[in-house]
């Protein structure tokens, strides 16, 4: 074959598509005329072809070592991922946090078929004692007779689980009164361990004293003459929680001891030392207003608590306030606005929402925290 | 080429699950197959071996991509991407060193086929070879890559078209200039040979 080399670019490009059957059929079909007339074109798609063919049979070279991967190679993106990312954007977060929401919503259903049922049952017996009774919802305050309301105004992480249980248990001590302090419910446990990795975490032994110091008003209010008091969870968006403690009580001193007990508590900075000073102060004042005869005479009604928002600071003030009320005689009159009033009002005026509403909320935030969370893990 | 396990998409998907045993088992079956291709397209050993490399290391992460067919073409489509990423790479930035540069004779011992030919015959096909591979190295880096993928590893015009973001025209021309290159290139190489070793009998 001669070395030379006088086909053209644009031929050889023609004979090289030709060879891959890459030719439309009229190039072709006058590609094949030109071949047929011109033999150093036919020659040339001969040692093209057979090049070709040399390229195709050559064979695989061997690897000159082994490519195999190592867990660094493929894991030195993996590894490194620690840290709070990968804990939230773990499966197990999303399915615990996912768990909690679907915890914290039943319970608020629960809790919706629970509080119809016994604000039925209870006012009755309340109604014994005290002539009227309400629970829960604010709007039947102002149908009460006697009736001391106030609400104990905690600051809290948004979770609501203990509450539940409280409901219950001031349920219980209405009727039975018994001075004992119930421990928390177990779903409280649960729940602070679902939410602790995550945003909800934080003030689980704050919420915890919360229901002990209630209980603890509870109990003190209770063992002394008939009285009931209700711990409703109310709250807002931002994780605030709200006790509304409802004590119902036969005399205004023991009303006014309650208030002031609760008002007191409510104040307390969330220290359990301090905690515990008050609430051992307010104990005996509480005992000692209760040895008063319990009369049976319709006592003034109370005005329903004005709902108006209040700034967190004049806790300090209800604080101060609650505290002088229980140094001065402890009696709370309605005509003259007594300092006690003055915090109880105060205290009560935070907007109050119903629990279910707050456990349904919490919920539902719960499982955005886990769809996003798990939107993360997709994405990375 | 490498044969295709037998089990080849129950590795596949072992290693779908996290199983880096099983998916050693198909680089150890397919390592030669894209190191040859990543060596005649990027023309000599060490970054062949890099690219082979990471076109494993690509292969697992993404092998959740993996949709089946045949998965040797699926590993030199990526064996092709990462060899054209790096030749783009140096066109940005041209070779430091002369290792680099396509043609350069400093490949520690190429690597041969291991046929159970005669010694006689060995010794021809492997000197035929040899010829081809440094015909093919002399290219440019552009046609190599047409080269290699069309006549070596069998790709169609559009599958490397696809692979080199460029269009068919420029496949159909870079593949004619390279197989014209080559062509020249074993034309002066056998003129140098006996006739014996001519493998088109004149």
């Amino acid at each position: 074959m001669s070395a030379e080399w006088n086909v053209s670019d644009r031929d050889y490009e023609l004979l090289s598509a030709y060879l891959d059957g890459g030719l439309a059929v009229a190039e072709r079909q006058a590609l094949e005329r030109r071949l047929a007339a011109e033999p150093q074109l036919r020659d040339e798609l001969a040692a093209l072809r057979e090049t070709v063919s040399l390229l195709h049979q050559l064979p695989p070279l061997k690897a000159p070592r082994n490519f195999t991967l190592t867990p660094a190679m493929v894991g030195q993106r993996v590894t490194p991922r620690r840290g709070v990312l990968s804990i939230v954007t773990s499966p197990a977060f999303s399915a615990v946090t996912a768990a909690a929401a679907v915890f914290v919503m039943l319970l608020g259903v629960f809790l919706t078929v629970q509080t119809g049922g016994m604000s039925q049952s209870v006012a009755p017996i309340a109604m014994q004692v005290t002539g009227a009774a309400s629970l829960m919802s604010p709007a039947n305050t102002g149908d009460v007779t006697t009736e001391r309301s106030l609400d104990t105004v905690g600051s809290t992480s948004n979770q609501g689980v203990p509450l539940g249980g409280m409901g219950g248990d001031a349920a219980k001590s209405t009727t039975d009164a018994p001075p004992t302090s119930p421990t928390p419910p177990p779903e409280m446990d649960i729940a602070t361990t679902a939410s602790a990795p995550g945003v909800l975490a934080a003030s689980a032994p704050q919420s915890q004293g919360t229901v002990e110091e209630i209980n603890a008003a509870d109990s003190g209010a209770g063992a002394g003459a008939p009285s009931m008091a209700f711990a409703v969870p109310a709250g807002t968006q931002a994780g605030e929680q709200i006790f509304n403690t409802y004590a119902v009580t036969e005399t205004p001193e023991a009303a006014a001891a309650d208030s002031n007990f609760a008002a007191a508590s409510l104040a307390q900075p969330p220290e359990p030392g301090n905690r515990q000073e008050t609430n051992v102060a307010s104990l005996p004042t509480a005992a000692a207003m209760l040895t008063l005869p319990p009369t049976s005479t319709p006592l003034p009604t109370f005005a329903p608590p004005t709902v108006s928002p209040i700034p967190a600071v004049t806790e300090n003030q209800a604080q101060t306030n609650a505290t002088d009320a229980l140094r001065g005689d402890g009696f709370l009159q309605e005509e003259s606005p007594a300092p006690a009033d003055d915090a109880a009002t105060v205290v009560t005026s935070l907007p109050e929402l119903p629990v279910n509403v707050i456990l349904l909320g919490v919920g539902i935030l719960l499982l955005i925290v886990a769809g996003i969370t798990t939107f993360i893990r997709r994405r990375s | 080429m490498a044969g295709e396990p037998e089990n080849e998409q129950t590795l596949i998907r072992q290693a779908l699950r996290g199983s880096l045993d099983a998916f050693n088992t198909l680089v150890l079956a397919y390592q030669d197959g894209v190191y040859s291709a990543a060596y005649r397209i990027m023309g000599e050993s060490a970054s062949a071996a890099d690219a082979t490399q990471e076109t494993f290391i690509t292969a697992y992460r993404r092998l959740s991509t993996y949709r089946g067919g045949s998965f040797r073409a699926w590993l030199l489509r990526i064996a092709t991407n990462t060899c054209y990423d790096e030749l783009r790479r140096r066109k940005r930035r041209p070779a430091s060193s002369l290792e680099d540069l396509p043609g350069a004779e400093s490949d520690d011992g190429l690597p041969l086929p291991d046929p159970g030919d005669t010694p006689e015959q060995i010794t021809q096909q492997n000197e035929l070879n040899r010829a081809l591979e440094d015909c093919i190295r002399a290219l440019q880096a552009d046609q190599r890559l047409v080269l290699v993928m069309s006549d070596v590893e069998g790709f169609s015009y559009q599958e490397i078209a696809d692979s080199a973001g460029v269009n068919l025209g420029t496949v159909k021309s870079r593949l004619s200039r390279a197989r014209a290159g080559v062509r020249q290139c074993m034309q002066a190489f056998r003129e140098l040979l006996p006739s014996a070793y001519r493998l088109d009998s004149e």
